[in-house]
Parts: C-alpha cells; sequence; structure tokens
C-alpha cells in the first residue's frame, strides 16, 4: 500500500460550478498552509432497542450523515485575507488535494476568519467552515 | 543569508560597544591570547519559525548565546550592559547584511564563574546573555 505524506497538501477553492478534478481551472489554491483539517463525516445513531432486543443488547441503525466542518491555517497574507472574507458565508466549493493528487471536494461555506497573532512568531489566518452536502472523494486531479 | 554576519554588524556597529572591544567579536570564544575585552556568540537553535505545506517559511528563529569576556567584573558588566541596551528588542537591517532582524529579545544573563585562562594566574570575568531572534532574507 503506498503511503501519503502529509506534506503538500493543498486548499482550493471555487465557485459551485468548479469541476472537482479539474487540476487548475476554476480553482484558486490558497498558498503556505501550516494546517489542514478536512472535514469529518459523521453518522448520526438511531437506537433501534425494543423490549425483545436479543440477548439484552441495544440495537442501532445508522440515521443521516453530518458532513462535517473544514479547519485549515496558513501565514496571513492581507490581500488573501480580504479575498477570503469577501466570499465568507457564500456558497464556494472546496477541496483539499493530498500529495498524491487524490483528496475530496464539497460545497459550503466559510463560517468564521480569524488571525492568530504571535509575538514571536509569524501571524496566521485560520479559516473555518461547515460543509452542506455530501462529500465527494477525489481519486486523481484531470 | 548568515544571521551571525548580521549580528556582527550590529555589535560592532554600535558605538558603545565598539569602543569597549573594537571589532573583536568572535564566533564561539575567543583565540588563546586574545586581547581583552572580547565578545563571543555561538549560536545554539535556528529553527524555521513556521514550516508549511509548501515548504520551508522565509523566516527563522534563532537563539544566541553572547559572551562579554574582560580582565574586571566592571568591564565584563559594563560590556554586558552595552551589549543588552543594543539587543534587548533591534529590528532592522544591518548595513551590508543580507538579514533583516525582525526582532531580538533578551532572554536570560547570568555570571560564570570568574576564570583562569591556562598558565596565568590572572582571573578574568565571563557573562554570558542568551538572546531570541526572528529573521529573514533582507
Amino acid at each position: 500500500m503506498p503511503e501519503v505524506d502529509g506534506f503538500g497538501a493543498a486548499f482550493w477553492y471555487g465557485e459551485t460550478s468548479a469541476v472537482f478534478t479539474a487540476a487548475t481551472t476554476g480553482w484558486t489554491a490558497v498558498a503556505e498552509l501550516t494546517d489542514v483539517t478536512p472535514p469529518e463525516e459523521d453518522t448520526d445513531e438511531i437506537e433501534t432497542t425494543h423490549h425483545g432486543s436479543t440477548a439484552k443488547t441495544r440495537t442501532y441503525q445508522a440515521g443521516l450523515v453530518n458532513p462535517g466542518e473544514f479547519d485549515i491555517a496558513c501565514h496571513y497574507d492581507k490581500t488573501v485575507y480580504g479575498t477570503l472574507r469577501g466570499i465568507r458565508g457564500a456558497e464556494k466549493n472546496y477541496r483539499i488535494i493530498l500529495s498524491d493528487g487524490s483528496g475530496v471536494g464539497w460545497t459550503g461555506f466559510i463560517k468564521s476568519l480569524s488571525k492568530e497573532i504571535d509575538m514571536e512568531g509569524l501571524t496566521i489566518t485560520r479559516i473555518k467552515g461547515k460543509v452542506s452536502g455530501a462529500q465527494t472523494l477525489i481519486t486523481a486531479l484531470a | 543569508m548568515s544571521f551571525e554576519s548580521g549580528l556582527f554588524t550590529v555589535l560592532t556597529g554600535t558605538v558603545g560597544i565598539s569602543a569597549i572591544v573594537a571589532s573583536r567579536v568572535r564566533p564561539m570564544e575567543g583565540s588563546q591570547g586574545e586581547t581583552r575585552p572580547f565578545l563571543a556568540y555561538s549560536l545554539q537553535d535556528d529553527e524555521d519559525v513556521s514550516p508549511t505545506h509548501a515548504g520551508p517559511s522565509t523566516t527563522r528563529r534563532v537563539s544566541i548565546d553572547i559572551v562579554s569576556v574582560a580582565d574586571t567584573y566592571e568591564a565584563c558588566r559594563a560590556l554586558g550592559e552595552a551589549v543588552r541596551d543594543r539587543m534587548k528588542h533591534y529590528a532592522g537591517t544591518p548595513s551590508g547584511s543580507s538579514v533583516a532582524i525582525r526582532w531580538t529579545r533578551l532572554e536570560t544573563q547570568s555570571d560564570i564563574e570568574q576564570a583562569v585562562p591556562p598558565g596565568t594566574e590572572k582571573p578574568l570575568y565571563v557573562r554570558s546573555q542568551t538572546y531570541r531572534a526572528m529573521y529573514r532574507a533582507a
């Protein structure tokens, strides 16, 4: 099984018409990422236990899928920050591409944009957002 | 890009320091028989301040020791204070340097024990200061 480096991950945003597998067309990369946390898909659990449950053991079935939230950090750049602030709250396409060209894409919106200011370090922009609808797995870019 | 060369320029370019040591600012330690007083510096730590997924950041953070060496305690203290006055907060691009120093600060300073150079009975005095600094290519 090939191992995939964490180093080299990329975060992109584009209009909702942007094709997830397109190499660059329709997409803008956010540069100098320091932390990349893709959205975690989480499935609701619905308890189906009843008085006749076998072996007195609770039973469940899967419910709705919560598509999760994303959390990205990058070196602060005032131009990039201004651009991201301009699309905050607007529905856009986003994707995270790993070093092997695979990744995940989704439609969603930026919920919060903030700066982390370290007196002895570099200023970091933190981008947090919500996924709306199912994620799209990307196996390779075209 | 060399932080040490920028540091050398800052120290020797400061009147309060050069009046005491001229250009006797040495890497690591002074040579045997070095004219005193003098300064010696050594890099303790040089780290990439914030590596990214695209590669190293252009900014680096260092920890550097600067040692003041003199024949009397008072001369050693005065030299240490002159260095501290310059380095407690420095930001700028030293003249002719390829390094832009973003900030410096004194982390700690202490008097090292009174030392006796080999072959002599005359003591010398040593004060050690550790500074933190951040820099990038100018």
